[in-house]
């Protein structure tokens, strides 16, 4: 690569991009491989002098016996972070799928098509993408109580609906409204509405609607007020609610760290397989 | 093959007539160029001969028969659309594929006909390729071997060329008329570019505003537009329009436009003083002169060398820009007056109130 290939300000601005981004995660994921001790040092440690595994072990419910035989016991919050482990991934594909199933029809047929009083429902599902989830928590916590719906996995899955449906609608809307006026040539060549949206926009669409299809699984993922109020501490319990244990209730800033860092996988895995289609695609 | 008959179509979007009570022909075996500036109704036109957009009101005939509320594929057209469009997720192979799985022909019949409509147009090598993988021109011929595989009563082309640079456009503009001719088969193309509708239309329909300006072969939109708007559409470079009145001066009619008369010839000599005209005249018309009466005088705004000739652009003294042919290598400082002469018989006289050329009606009633 030859020296002038980039501008000075551009290396700068994404050097300063990737600190902002990835200093945090790094603070804290070194934690995870850190004693209490060493994390109340002052001033901190830039990196785990003697790395060990024991937060992990002690989140999955193991104590951990470090070389000068030192024991880390087991943590209380273990059967929290399994349960958050296990209910997280079932409530993020189940939302994702769901999402899905609702947003690709109807992101379809808000972009390619017209209808009486498309504008006025456009805008009252961009109204609640802008709407904070705090705005809605109490009437919705009110109406759960009522239901019966606290605590439970299909009442977390409705209220993350909420979120994941219109964000997504709302790319996917836009995705689709970029297509070529391709439904006009499958109609010449005499198929149907429902076939072309199955095998010419669905195919074509692959790449935004993947990415759309991602960007609801972690929002969902990463859905923490409605968990917080709505199964903390019971078994519906999610993995960021399970985490907040480790502030709130047996603060163990390593344990926390070990389970941030499990949280942080699966969003890294996907965005690393998706990275082409995420190029591919334009949402503009 | 097919005769197409448009009969008083409106299309109307909420107040807005994107076509306004249209007539319109189209002969069996005819290569009709709809014609006009974006927004004139070229396209809703033809996606209405398509059946992909409902016409508000009127009716559409096919050889006689009304198709008016048929689907597009059984009109049996084919269309190519703006800048080639194909499926992007399917070969070549597979898009041309497309035009006939719904056909119902035996699978061996579909191969056969795919192949020879790729080798007319040249694309069999290309068979294997996503659209994505072809260039523009490539993308052109696979889009036109689509249309032609289905073998249709009528071929719709929305501005196919449109994306091209001015070279392949001209190779392919070419193409497409000998394979219309060859085939002889009905086919309406629209486009915004007059060169393009020049050379490839057998007529050619200009549109403005929804409303079908005027409608006849090259040569008849060349030399009598109907219309001012056509007038200024049609030619490269465009007719020159000069706005003035006619006045009558020692018995005769006379075109003013500030210090500049000339004696009214042809159909033109008998007709009743207007106090509002504005007379066309090709530049290909007006040759430079010394001044003199019945000279237009004009300064020099810019020169332009074309290697055969040059053209000259003017201003008149009443402010309209006028071009003048020159010969080759013609030169002169910007700011320079020149005079250009023409013969009154060439020029067209039109009346900016009904647009239209003077009518000869008008001439005997005064």
């Amino acid at each position: 690569m030859s020296r002038s290939r980039y501008p000075v300000w551009l290396i700068l601005a994404v050097a300063v991009a990737l600190l902002w981004t990835f200093l945090p995660m790094y603070w804290v994921v070194k934690y995870a491989f850190m004693t209490k001790s060493e994390i109340a040092r002052f001033p901190p440690e830039l990196y785990p002098h003697a790395p060990q595994l024991a937060a992990f072990y002690n989140i999955f419910g193991f104590d951990y016996t470090a070389a000068d035989g030192t024991v880390f016991p087991a943590s209380g919050q273990a059967n929290q972070i399994m349960l958050g482990l296990r209910n997280s991934l079932l409530v993020s594909a189940i939302v994702t799928i769901v999402t899905m199933v609702v947003v690709l029809p109807l992101a379809y047929v808000f972009a390619r098509m017209d209808f009486p009083f498309k504008g006025k429902m456009l805008a009252a599902v961009l109204l609640s993408v802008s709407l904070p989830p705090v705005s809605t928590l109490i009437p919705f916590y009110t109406l759960y109580v009522q239901l019966g719906l606290v605590g439970t996995l299909g009442g977390l899955v409705i209220i993350t609906l909420t979120i994941t449906i219109p964000i997504v609608a709302w790319l996917l809307i836009g995705f689709f409204k970029n297509l070529p006026p391709i439904e006009a040539m499958g109609r010449i060549d005499g198929f149907s509405r429902l076939y072309i949206f199955v095998r010419i926009i669905v195919p074509m669409a692959k790449s935004g609607i993947l990415v759309a299809g991602v960007i609801g699984f972690l929002f969902s993922w990463n859905e923490y007020v409605y968990a917080q109020v709505l199964v903390t501490g019971s078994d519906a319990v999610t993995l960021p609610a399970a985490m907040s244990g480790f502030l709130f209730q047996v603060p163990e800033p390593a344990q926390l760290a070990a389970s941030l860092f499990l949280s942080l996988l699966p969003p890294f895995f996907i965005a690393f397989f998706l990275q082409k289609h995420v190029a591919e695609m334009n949402f503009a | 093959m097919a005769r197409i008959d448009l009969q008083n179509i409106v299309k109307r979007y909420g107040s807005h007539d994107a076509v306004s009570s249209l007539d319109l022909t189209i002969h069996d075996g005819e290569l009709l160029v709809l014609l006009g500036p974006s927004g004139c109704g070229k396209s809703t036109t033809m996606n209405m001969i398509a059946g992909l957009t409902e016409p508000t009101s009127g009716r559409i005939l096919f050889d006689g028969k009304d198709v008016t509320d048929t689907s597009p594929h059984e009109r049996n057209i084919a269309m190519v659309f703006q800048s080639s469009l194909l499926y992007p997720h399917l070969t070549a192979y597979q898009n041309i594929y497309m035009s006939l799985k719904r056909s119902g022909l035996p699978r061996n019949e579909i191969e056969a006909r795919i192949l020879r409509a790729a080798e007319m147009v040249d694309v069999r090598r290309l068979l294997d390729k996503l659209p994505g993988q072809l260039s523009g021109g490539e993308r052109q011929r696979v889009a036109t071997a689509k249309a032609i595989v289905r073998e249709p009563d009528c071929f719709l082309l929305d501005e196919p060329l449109s994306a091209l640079d001015a070279a392949l456009r001209m190779s392919l503009r070419a193409e497409l008329v000998n394979l219309q001719k060859r085939f002889n088969t009905t086919m309406v193309f629209v486009t915004h570019d007059q060169v393009e509708a020049m050379t490839m239309g057998d007529r050619i329909g200009i549109m403005r505003n929804g409303k079908l300006e005027q409608i006849g072969t090259p040569e008849e939109v060349y030399n009598r537009p109907e219309t001012l708007f056509a007038a200024g559409f049609i030619g490269s470079p465009p007719m020159n329009l000069i706005e003035g009145e006619v006045v009558a001066e020692g018995g005769m009619k006379v075109f003013a436009c500030k210090d500049f008369r000339l004696p009214l010839a042809g159909a033109f000599a008998g007709m009743a003083p207007a106090s509002a005209a504005v007379l066309g005249i090709r530049p290909y018309l007006m040759q430079l002169a010394g001044s003199g009466p019945g000279a237009l005088p004009m300064k020099v705004y810019a020169i332009e060398q074309l290697g055969n000739e040059a053209i000259v652009i003017a201003d008149t003294p009443s402010g309209a820009r006028v071009r003048a042919v020159a010969p080759a290598g013609f030169h002169a400082q910007v700011g320079t007056v020149l005079h250009a002469r023409f013969d009154p018989a060439d020029a067209l006289l039109y009346d900016p109130g009904t647009q239209r050329p003077f009518a000869v009606q008008d001439r005997e009633a005064a």
